[in-house]
């Protein structure tokens, strides 16, 4: 799993998503501390249906620590059967972290999986937060 | 009456696959802009062509027709390709792709749509080219030339009505809210499994739910995406030259087509309309410099035809008049028409088609057609697919 160096510090993480499609896309993020039966935290979504997340404070470094984001993207292409297959090809995320201990960190391996009609595209990205 | 019997009825069963010439009855259909003129200017049937949807594939298939042919001139080689699909860049977005312009406000920080970029069309300008060993030269010899042909087609300007950019923004952010929905009921059960295998599972059963309020909203979007534009001017442009000889090239075929198209919506509302006042001007400019002319000589031409269409279009009928023009070798021809016409769409591939009035061409100067055309494809719009 991805890991991203936050501390145990006051300060702000910031996140952000850049989703790349030609379809109609939507992100949501939620922090979850797997196994302990905690409840999630909503703590970002999209605004529009670029899909895109814009940089914004997630939570203080000593709070998130220990924390696992989860971000998930819905992609629905557009067009007929040709269009959708072409495009399910172009799908691509970044995910990008700042003011943690480790500073300036992106990712960009999601997990990608594509409904059998290239209908829909999802988008899954599990970012563990270590202090 | 003089005409108390009409001609009788035709039914012709068409498969428009036919090359573009100076001969022959010209059609307004045939001076719309092709999507691959090259193909038009060097009379290749679309099934022997190929579509580059990667730039591998693009140098593949060139590399592999020059091996195929053993020389330094590719073997029979045609492809059609949009540079705009090669490319991946990190900010793309259904907006951009969609034609339309968003600002964000200083306020709020929210990215809104402000209106249509006009010019969007041309981001999918698409490039067709020909390798071809044929003979072009209509003479005694039946030698095959090398002849390499290169074409574009592009949209200039589309232009909508200032509501269609607010029915789409509305809509997209209709779809947005039901996607954040859907995710919020779907994202703790995946991200609390801790099974990567039970995951990818749940993720692929994820993608696989066609859940009605956004599918439906889809849809809505798509038929918006169909909406013809108010106006809209394509181009496209064709070159063939010929290697005659080892040595020597030259110029082959030219060809230029352009289409100006105005749709005035019939209803308004907030879904997509079907219902136009249509009006469509079309322009073709054909050289030849091997024409074989009705004596047998083979010398250069050119012809010149223009024509224009205005009707009314509905979702499954449309019925108007037609013209057309055309200028062989800069003096006005025979081949003019002025027709009704009425077609029936019975299904997306399959049209009814009837028409009736003035050809310059026939004997009686009067044409009366009724036939089915059976197309590939449906006449929509859509989006641009290579």
């Amino acid at each position: 799993m991805s890991s991203y160096k936050v501390g145990d510090g006051m300060q702000q993480i910031k996140m952000a998503v850049d989703i790349s499609t030609f379809g109609l896309a939507a992100s949501r993020a939620i922090a979850l501390k797997p196994g302990t039966g905690d409840p999630l935290k909503a703590i970002a979504h999209s605004e529009n249906a670029s899909g895109d997340i814009p940089q914004q404070g997630i939570g203080a470094a000593i709070v998130l620590a220990e924390y696992t984001i989860t971000i998930m993207t819905k992609i629905d292409l557009l067009g007929d059967d040709d269009a959708r297959r072409k495009a399910s090809t172009q799908v691509s995320a970044r995910y990008i972290f700042d003011d943690g201990e480790e500073g300036h960190k992106e990712f960009s391996d999601p997990i990608i999986e594509i409904s059998d009609d290239c209908r829909t595209v999802i988008l899954y990205k599990d970012i563990e937060l270590k202090s | 009456m003089k005409y108390s019997i009409l001609p009788l009825l035709l039914i012709l069963f068409c498969i428009n696959l036919s090359a573009q010439s100076l001969d022959g009855t010209v059609k307004l259909k045939e001076l719309a802009v092709p999507n691959a003129p090259v193909f038009i200017l060097t009379d290749i049937a679309p099934t022997l062509t190929q579509t580059s949807n990667t730039p591998k594939e693009f140098v593949l298939g060139v590399a592999q027709s020059f091996q195929s042919s053993g020389n330094s001139f590719p073997q029979n080689y045609s492809t059609e390709f949009t540079p705009y699909w090669w490319v991946k860049p990190k900010s793309r977005d259904v907006y951009s792709f969609l034609g339309l312009k968003t600002m964000t406000d200083a306020r709020t920080n929210k990215s809104m749509v402000v209106g249509e970029n006009i010019f969007s069309g041309l981001k999918f300008t698409s490039f067709s080219i020909a390798f071809l060993n044929k003979d072009m030269i209509p003479d005694s010899a039946a030698t095959s030339q090398k002849i390499f042909a290169l074409g574009l087609k592009t949209t200039v300007i589309k232009v909508h009505l200032r509501s269609y950019s607010e029915k789409m923004d509305k809509m997209l952010n209709k779809w947005h809210d039901a996607a954040q929905e859907e995710l919020d009921a779907g994202i703790a059960a995946i991200a609390g499994e801790t099974d990567p295998i039970k995951k990818k599972q749940l993720l692929k059963e994820y993608a696989n739910l066609r859940p009605k309020q956004t599918d439906d909203i889809v849809q809505e979007i798509n038929d918006l995406i169909n909406e013809k534009p108010i106006f809209s001017w394509d181009v496209a442009a064709a070159y063939a030259t010929y290697g005659i000889g080892d040595s020597s090239w030259q110029t082959g075929r030219k060809g230029a087509w352009t289409t100006l198209s105005s749709y005035i919506p019939l209803s308004k509302g907030e879904t997509a309309t079907k219902s136009y006042l249509a009006v469509n001007i079309a322009g073709r400019y054909l050289y030849d410099s091997y024409y074989k002319n009705k004596l047998g000589i083979v010398e250069k031409a050119n012809s010149v035809d223009f024509g224009g269409r205005a009707g009314l279009e509905f979702d499954r009928i449309s019925f108007g008049c037609e013209s057309l023009y055309r200028y062989y070798n800069g003096k006005s021809g025979s081949a003019n028409r002025t027709v009704g016409y009425i077609n029936y769409r019975i299904s997306d591939n399959l049209y009814v088609n009837g028409a009736f009035g003035k050809s310059f061409e026939s004997t009686n100067k009067l044409v009366a057609l009724f036939g089915i055309n059976w197309g590939f494809g449906s006449e929509s719009i859509g989006l641009p697919t290579n």
